[in-house]
């Protein structure tokens, strides 16, 4: 009995400090997230017939609500939107033209809630780094990292995600940054533009893999002003406490 | 310990199926405790497989390895240390063990909540998954009450 219970005692202790240990050095390891990409290749081939039948279900769904001929109208038209936008802007050779790729986000880690996902469209899929995420057609971040299968996406919310943008009603040019704590701001906007609640924020010129034109947000409050520039609070278009797919706008030069 | 691969290989599958709709419930922790609880007296083999499921859980869906893993360990460890202290005669008691199970199931859904500091309150989806572990809970005492039956005849 002793010998079992000092056995009891040591593989307990000795796997629960493993795993607080690993809970806590753990967090935004690069070796963690090989570790998550490797989880998640190896277990491709297990729940292929799980995902056959999600796909099945949505399908059907899709199919009985009559959601699918409007959700193929919807990407056409987003399609036609992002050729339409890079045509505008003559100085920009978006190729063959922009595309959209869907995926599903496969992993938000909690530790960098605001601040990235996973989706399961990678490198074989044609996505790069740079390129634009959206949701119900607003954008909610830029592509990151890409792995041949997966890519992370930087979300708007980031602390390190800069974007330029426009205020559509006025054209006034500054910088989105986020505060990585879900609030987002609109930065370098000159104090004397009295910039008004409810207008629209959409992308400004910055590549030519993020077209210009993508709604984004609106201005929800003014902050404090420093240095000559007033601080705008935004409010964005996409839900994302409810991100489950994204379009990525593929096809464009990098 | 057959039963504890095939939970997690289960709960794994229907989460992709429910993806973006509803939290499966934690049938590996389920399974821990039921097999915690007829091995009490030799529960220190239960903890390396407890501890592989949970940091298989943690790499393929919570991206915080170490946290379901902890919750696990703990569930067999009191699970284990429980049951060995009572009465033989009390062990084949289904209140206890639905009450555990509920307990434990509770412990694996918000212990690594807590420990990752995001989303510690009740949300809809969490409070569904109890909901639903509520049903497998009462099935599993009922397995509980047959197979406590059975050994006594």
């Amino acid at each position: 009995m002793g010998r079992t219970g000092t056995r009891y005692w040591i593989f307990f202790l000795g796997t629960l400090s493993l795993s607080l240990l690993l809970a806590a050095v753990s967090p935004g390891s690069l070796l963690v997230d090989k570790a998550m990409d490797l989880t998640g290749l190896a277990m491709r081939v297990p729940e292929w017939p799980a995902r056959s039948l999600r796909s099945a279900v949505a399908r059907t769904v899709d199919l009985a609500a009559g959601e699918r001929a409007l959700r193929e109208r919807i990407d056409r038209l987003e399609k036609e939107n992002l050729s339409l936008r890079g045509l505008l802007q003559t100085t920009i050779n978006f190729g063959s033209g922009p595309s959209v790729q869907e995926g599903h986000v496969t992993l938000r880690p909690p530790a960098a809630w605001w601040s990235e996902v996973r989706i399961d469209r990678g490198l074989r899929d044609g996505i790069r780094p740079g390129m634009g995420a959206t949701q119900g057609g607003a954008l909610v971040g830029k592509v990151s990292k890409v792995e041949s299968n997966s890519a992370w996406i930087e979300l708007l919310t980031s602390s390190s995600l800069y974007i330029p943008v426009v205020v559509e009603e006025t054209r006034d040019l500054g910088v989105l940054n986020g505060e990585g704590d879900g609030n987002v701001w609109l930065l370098y906007v000159p104090a004397e533009k009295n910039l008004r609640i409810g207008m629209n924020v959409s992308t400004a010129l910055v590549s030519e893999q993020l077209p210009p034109g993508i709604p984004i947000g609106k201005v929800s409050g003014t902050g404090s002003e420093i240095g000559g520039y007033r601080l705008y609070k935004l409010t964005l278009n996409a839900d994302l406490s409810r991100l489950y797919k994204v379009k990525v706008i593929s096809g464009g030069k990098p | 310990m057959a039963i504890l691969w095939f939970s997690l290989l289960a709960r794994d599958l229907l989460q992709v199926v429910f993806s973006g709709t509803a939290i499966v419930p934690d049938f590996t922790v389920l399974a821990l405790v039921w097999v915690a609880v007829f091995r009490c007296e030799d529960a220190a083999l239960l903890f390396i497989p407890a501890f592989l499921a949970g940091l298989f859980w943690d790499l393929r869906w919570t991206a915080l390895p170490g946290v379901t893993s902890s919750a696990y360990v703990l569930v067999v460890a009191t699970s284990a240390w429980v049951w060995s202290h009572l009465s033989p005669g009390r062990r084949g008691n289904p209140t206890l063990f639905f009450v555990w199970a509920i307990a434990a199931h509770g412990l694996s859904t918000f212990l690594p909540a807590l420990l990752s500091g995001h989303g510690s309150g009740l949300s809809s989806p969490l409070v569904s998954q109890q909901g639903m572990a509520l049903a497998c809970v009462l099935g599993l005492t009922a397995l509980f009450i047959r197979h406590g039956r059975i050994h006594h005849d």
